[in-house]
């Protein structure tokens, strides 16, 4: 059984109200959900509870799922909407800047703290200028850089056609190597 | 899917490999025990609902006010338009009954 077949398989289950099935769909997901939420927004306490919040939405919405489309591609429209609800809900209420991120200190018991404050700087740095990216390239550069998503899912969690990704990847590059230049 | 992303040919390899540096979250420990308690929590209480509530209930209100003004205008006409024919039926009464007493009969 394949992937994609499993998937069909615990979401069949789950329509029938089987919160095991469910249990197992977390269990089988959270960690890629989890990552995306938290590469897009840049807080991990956030990301757990947007992500949460995916999988409540997975749940009241498996009657609506057709086994016909890919579970992780209706997965990922549901993880990408959360995300840009979250960017409105945020911008509407003036919150914090979504390119803030917690200062660490280093940690003088480390072998090299000179070390880990550049490596601090630069999970920092990708991370405000992904942050920045406008919602659709976000989404788009995430899901084919970490997640391994084809151009053709991407349109498909996107709503939009192939040669639109390739202009968004195309778009988020650039701005991309803007922001991070200097540290190539 | 935990397998390696490949890069796409247009995709510039330093760039691939510095985004590929970037370290991301981890669920923490019991992410889907509390994911399963969430879906039994009642929803939060939202402004918004009530408000949506009130609303609902002003107009239900209108609009029985409206339907009620309705029929008792309905109910008033129709009692008017009895009471104006009974009315013409006395008169025509009368006529009747002059009638038979100039002829001489009484048939009421």
């Amino acid at each position: 059984m394949t992937d994609s077949d499993a998937d069909a398989e615990l979401m069949r289950r789950v329509r029938e109200g089987d919160e095991g099935a469910f249990r197992d769909l977390i269990e089988r997901h959270q960690r890629v959900v989890v990552a995306t939420i938290h590469r897009a927004i840049g807080d991990a306490w956030e990301a757990e509870d947007l992500a949460q919040r995916v999988f409540l939405q997975i749940y009241r919405s498996a009657g609506r799922y057709q086994p016909t489309a890919k579970f992780t591609t209706w997965m990922f429209t549901i993880v990408h909407n959360t995300i840009r609800n979250e960017y409105r809900r945020r911008a509407r209420h003036a919150a914090a800047s979504l390119d803030e991120v917690g200062e660490q200190l280093p940690d003088s018991r480390a072998a090299d703290p000179a070390r880990q404050v550049a490596e601090t700087e630069l999970q920092d740095r990708i991370q405000a200028a992904i942050g920045e990216l406008p919602a659709n390239q976000r989404t788009a550069v995430i899901l084919c850089r970490y997640e391994g998503l084809s151009y053709d899912e991407i349109a498909a969690v996107l709503g939009c056609t192939i040669p639109a990704v390739k202009s968004l990847l195309h778009r988020a590059r650039q701005s991309l190597k803007e922001k991070l230049r200097g540290l190539f | 899917m935990t397998q390696p992303t490949q890069r796409p040919d247009d995709f510039d390899p330093d760039l691939w490999d510095l985004l590929g540096r970037h370290r991301a979250t981890e669920p923490s420990v019991g992410f889907a025990d509390r994911t399963l308690r969430r879906l039994h929590e009642p929803p939060p209480r939202r402004w918004v609902v009530w408000r949506w509530a009130l609303a609902g209930g002003v107009a239900a209100v209108v609009v029985a006010g409206v339907v009620w003004h309705q029929q008792a205008e309905g109910n008033r006409r129709a009692a008017f338009y009895a009471a104006t024919q009974q009315a013409d039926y006395l008169d025509d009464f009368d006529v009747i009954e002059s009638l038979h007493l100039v002829q001489g009969e009484n048939h009421l």
